[in-house]
């Protein structure tokens, strides 16, 4: 089947920049994600990893090679509408997506931009609201919301346009635990029902709920694999200026006390079985 | 904060509700020019009649429109005095050294007090029974015929909604700030007028930046949710003018027909 993004051969640097290699933000990318797949994307700051995700929609084009969404190009005018609501983007910063006075009125919003009929508009309204589970607050004002309730209320207006991708550019990094529990969960329901998730963040821990992790640093792709294979050498995660998942750190420490584990641990549910093996046997 | 948002909405059911806001905002224009006509007794009489009819239909409590007065009784009482002291004419009430009222400052001074206060309460009566949703609605939809002069209606409409949307945000924000600053020892209370104004400036920079920070960030999550300007969008909220609507053109002009019989 043919990818839903494919990033062939890209570079990009900010203009103004010096034309040099080393200013060049993103070097040689070249990445594809099929229909339905939960990929994660993590790097540490200034890794680029917030400019590829912008280069998904076509809100920054690359200087060189090629990026298609469903087959279309990025660098193509004419498909930049078709690619901005195929693939839907959430931001960093809750307050600073929010267009609207009322949460019915925001959700409406890209709805309009599209020219969807108004009674259309109505119902996948309140569906968009349903799923993020804001229904039967339509007339709040943004203002009166928590963080990861804006949060939710900025995905339910990307949902209403029912895009095929959504792209989480660090979604969840200025949450409070509680809305960004609820953030998570709610990525996870959508990558259940079909929807291709990107999630882009600096935690190690959160890309772990992804299926397939890149690590992305220096403007490259330093790794690109599932999750469980990535499990095994996270360690090595510390490299690339990334914080190592606790779990991990405990099963390396482990060993080096001499305890008797696997070296190949897949998961942390599988380090705590091998532990509970362990435990029983003594 | 309260007193910072002119015209809060007052979310309500009343027949002032539900009319459509062009319909609300042609009137409030028209009628505000009529105050103006208003000379007499009777006539300021007819007005002040109808705007309490109005304020009683509203179902707003009286406490939110006197609190609406407020910011401007200041400049009512200035008028007074300025009218009672200096408008000369008609017989003299009161003289005392070079003090001197006469029977035209005193006619003056209430005519203008009362044209000043129905201005506001008519204003408040608008923005409190239209949400500022439908209130900007309204206004695109009737500055539509000037986009061909080359008015963008529609652009101007949503940066009135965006700025609508903001000011609780920004206001929360300077609050924020202004703490941050009181922790690192700034004082906002004591000094003159001039030292107090230049203390807020460690304020307002940060504020600035931040609120440059937030259009940009805006701006590409607009533009990420296909906004491309007015062309080719539809619109979630409908206007409908109805036979209340109507209605407001019959009592405008019984309105101007009494205003007419009863000015000198």
């Amino acid at each position: 089947m043919e990818p839903i993004i494919q990033v062939s051969n890209v570079w990009f640097k900010y203009p103004g920049e010096d034309p040099s290699v080393e200013y060049f933000v993103l070097r040689d990318i070249n990445l594809s994600i099929g229909i339905g797949e939960y990929v994660a994307i993590i790097g540490p700051n200034g890794s680029g990893k917030s400019t590829l995700a912008r280069m998904f929609n076509g809100l920054l084009l690359p200087n060189q090679g090629e990026i298609k969404i469903a087959g279309l190009a990025t660098t193509t005018l004419e498909n930049l509408w078709d690619i901005r609501k195929t693939v839907g983007m959430v931001f960093q910063n809750p307050d600073n997506q929010i267009v609207a006075t009322t949460v019915r009125d925001d959700v409406a919003f890209g709805l309009e931009n599209l020219g969807v009929p108004r009674s259309e508009m109505q119902k996948r309204i309140s569906r968009a609201l349903e799923a993020v589970g804001l229904s039967g607050m339509e007339e709040s004002a943004p203002h009166y919301l928590s963080g990861g309730q804006k949060q939710r209320l900025s995905i339910a207006g990307i949902l209403a346009m029912q895009p095929k991708v959504v792209v989480f550019d660090e979604a969840t990094s200025m949450l409070d635990p509680q809305g960004r529990k609820e953030v998570l969960n709610l990525i996870a329901s959508l990558h259940q029902s079909g929807t291709t998730v990107v999630h882009i963040t600096h935690s190690a821990e959160e890309a772990f709920l992804a299926k397939r992790i890149l690590v992305i640093a220096k403007g490259q792709i330093q790794l690109d694999l599932p999750r469980d294979e990535l499990y095994k050498q996270s360690i090595n995660l510390e490299k690339w200026g990334l914080e190592v998942p606790l779990p991990v750190q405990l099963h390396q420490r482990l060993i080096k006390r001499g305890i008797p584990l696997t070296d190949h641990v897949k998961s942390t549910e599988d380090l705590v079985m091998q532990i509970w093996k362990l435990l029983s046997k003594t | 904060m309260n007193q910072l948002v002119i015209g809060q909405y007052v979310p309500g059911r009343s027949l002032i509700h539900q009319l459509d806001p062009r319909a609300k905002l042609a009137f409030v224009f028209a009628y505000m020019i009529l105050v103006f006509f208003a000379n007499n007794i009777a006539s300021y009489g007819l007005l002040l009649f109808f705007s309490a009819c109005t304020i009683y239909l509203s179902q707003i409590p009286l406490r939110i429109f006197s609190a609406s007065l407020k910011p401007i009784l200041f400049l009512i009482l200035v008028m007074i005095l300025f009218h009672l002291f200096l408008t000369k004419g008609g017989q003299v009430l009161f003289h005392f050294s070079f003090l001197t009222i006469y029977e035209e400052g005193v006619r003056q001074a209430v005519f203008i007090s009362l044209r000043l206060i129905l201005l506001v309460l008519t204003a408040s009566l608008l923005t409190f029974t239209t949400s500022p949703m439908d209130l900007t609605d309204g206004l695109e939809n009737m500055l539509h015929p000037f986009t061909r002069f080359g008015l963008p209606a529609h652009e101007f409409a949503l940066m009135m909604s965006i700025a609508l949307r903001f000011i609780p945000t920004i206001w929360d924000e300077t609050e924020k700030i202004k703490k941050a600053q009181m922790a690192r020892g700034a004082d906002f209370e004591s000094g003159h007028i001039f030292r107090r104004v230049k203390s807020y400036i460690p304020v307002l920079i940060p504020l600035f930046i931040s609120a440059f920070r937030r259009a940009e960030d805006l701006a590409l999550a607009m533009e990420a949710r296909c906004y491309r300007g007015g062309i080719n969008r539809t619109k979630l909220r409908e206007l409908h003018f109805s036979t209340k609507d109507l209605g407001l053109v019959i009592i405008f002009a019984f309105l101007v027909l009494g205003i007419c019989l009863l000015r000198e």
